[in-house]
């Protein structure tokens, strides 16, 4: 059996519960068990933290880190951001002693410790590696060879060694007998990050940009393996709406597509919790 | 501001305020330890999908919040990016 701590970071648990549920769904019938990290924080959110105060980015994220070690388990994480923050954290005090001397100096009052004894892996990094592809097809036993999925992998799977992250999800996708539908701008950002330096830009220049290709290639959903790239996804097709512009695209985690194909009822993880309606998935499983 | 220029200009801030995109998501990870806030209906929509209401993270314990906002605190990041740790808010 394999086993990690889940980190669940912020968006997932408070906003995105769906992907959480189906993960723990998928989890049990691939044999993997997953132990609560109890008391961890936002990771924090690299593009804020980071850039805000280094000393507060890498002293939380080692804290983090340093409750997952007492678990003594790798850490498995559900969105990019989280990914990013507490990889990059983690390489760079072990890569540095002094810097690690500091930031476990700013812990010691509080009982804890950064060691460097466990590792940071995205799910897509879980399922490809440790899972395999084969244990991933022995579970499907839902046909979806009529669902068109755009995947959208983020830019984080992109900054992965040999671009691995974006390539898992693909050949994880490509495992379920779902068809891929390529519209081109697979690599362009979804527009989050933006967001925080221009709500509009973000959404006209990046998230506008994809869904009009997304749209166009004749996608019934788009596949994300980061809440951040869905909440995007969701936001900018309800602003759009309001416009008049309805685009219908249901935006789905990984691990989502992976219960449905696992013949997972779609209501007992979330699926009709949607902000974005999923009814053209859910009617054709039910129907 | 550099201390000569601190006594030449002393009524002149010495931290320039973040925007506000910044402030508002580190100004709810120093209250709550997360970024967005977990709603009620967030709590029942969790419950009804299997989940506990409230997931075992910063948001379960306020004990848990408060280490992080003391280990901020004492690691001296507020005066860096301008926070008043006694109004949990931003001073600029």
């Amino acid at each position: 059996m394999l086993e990690y701590s889940l980190f669940l970071g912020c968006y997932i648990p408070a906003m995105q519960p769906f992907a959480e549920s189906s993960m723990r769904a998928i989890s049990s019938k691939l044999g993997i068990n997953l132990l609560d990290i109890n008391g961890a924080s936002c990771c924090p959110v690299p593009e804020i933290a980071r850039l805000v105060d280094e000393d507060l980015w890498l002293t939380v994220a080692a804290r983090n880190l340093s409750l997952a070690e007492a678990i003594g388990r790798d850490i498995i994480v559900m969105c990019n951001g989280c990914w990013e923050s507490l990889h990059e954290a983690r390489e760079k005090l072990i890569e540095s002693s002094d810097l690690r001397e500091k930031i476990n100096g700013n812990l010691k009052g509080f009982g804890l410790k950064f060691n460097g004894t466990i590792k940071v892996k995205h799910y897509t990094e879980v399922l490809f590696e440790d899972v395999g592809l084969n244990a991933i097809r022995s579970n499907v036993n839902v046909d979806l060879s009529w669902l068109k999925v755009a995947l959208h992998p983020g830019c984080k799977l992109y900054k992965m060694s040999d671009e691995r992250g974006a390539k898992y999800l693909r050949e994880i996708v490509k495992a379920l007998n779902v068809e891929i539908v390529d519209y081109g701008l697979e690599r362009v950002c979804c527009g989050y990050p933006l967001m925080l330096y221009s709500v509009d830009k973000a959404m006209r220049e990046r998230t506008k940009w994809k869904l009009d290709a997304i749209k166009n290639s004749g996608a019934n959903a788009i596949v994300v393996a980061c809440p951040a790239c869905y909440d995007q996804f969701e936001k900018a097709q309800l602003t759009f709406k309001d416009e008049g512009l309805e685009y219908g695209i249901p935006v789905l985690h990984l691990s989502e597509l992976l219960a449905l194909s696992f013949g997972i009822k779609p209501e007992s993880f979330g699926l009709n919790t949607h902000a974005i309606s999923t009814e053209n998935i859910i009617g054709r499983l039910v129907g | 501001m550099s201390s000569i220029e601190g006594k030449i200009y002393p009524l002149r801030k010495d931290i320039v305020g973040l925007q506000d995109s910044l402030k508002s998501p580190i100004r709810s990870i120093l209250r709550t330890g997360h970024v967005p806030m977990l709603s009620r209906y967030m709590q029942r929509t969790r419950s009804r999908i299997g989940l506990p209401s409230i997931p075992p993270t910063a948001y379960s314990n306020t004990e848990y919040v408060n280490q992080m906002f003391n280990l901020i605190k004492s690691i001296g990041a507020g005066r860096r990016i301008g926070f008043d740790f006694d109004r949990r808010d931003f001073k600029y």
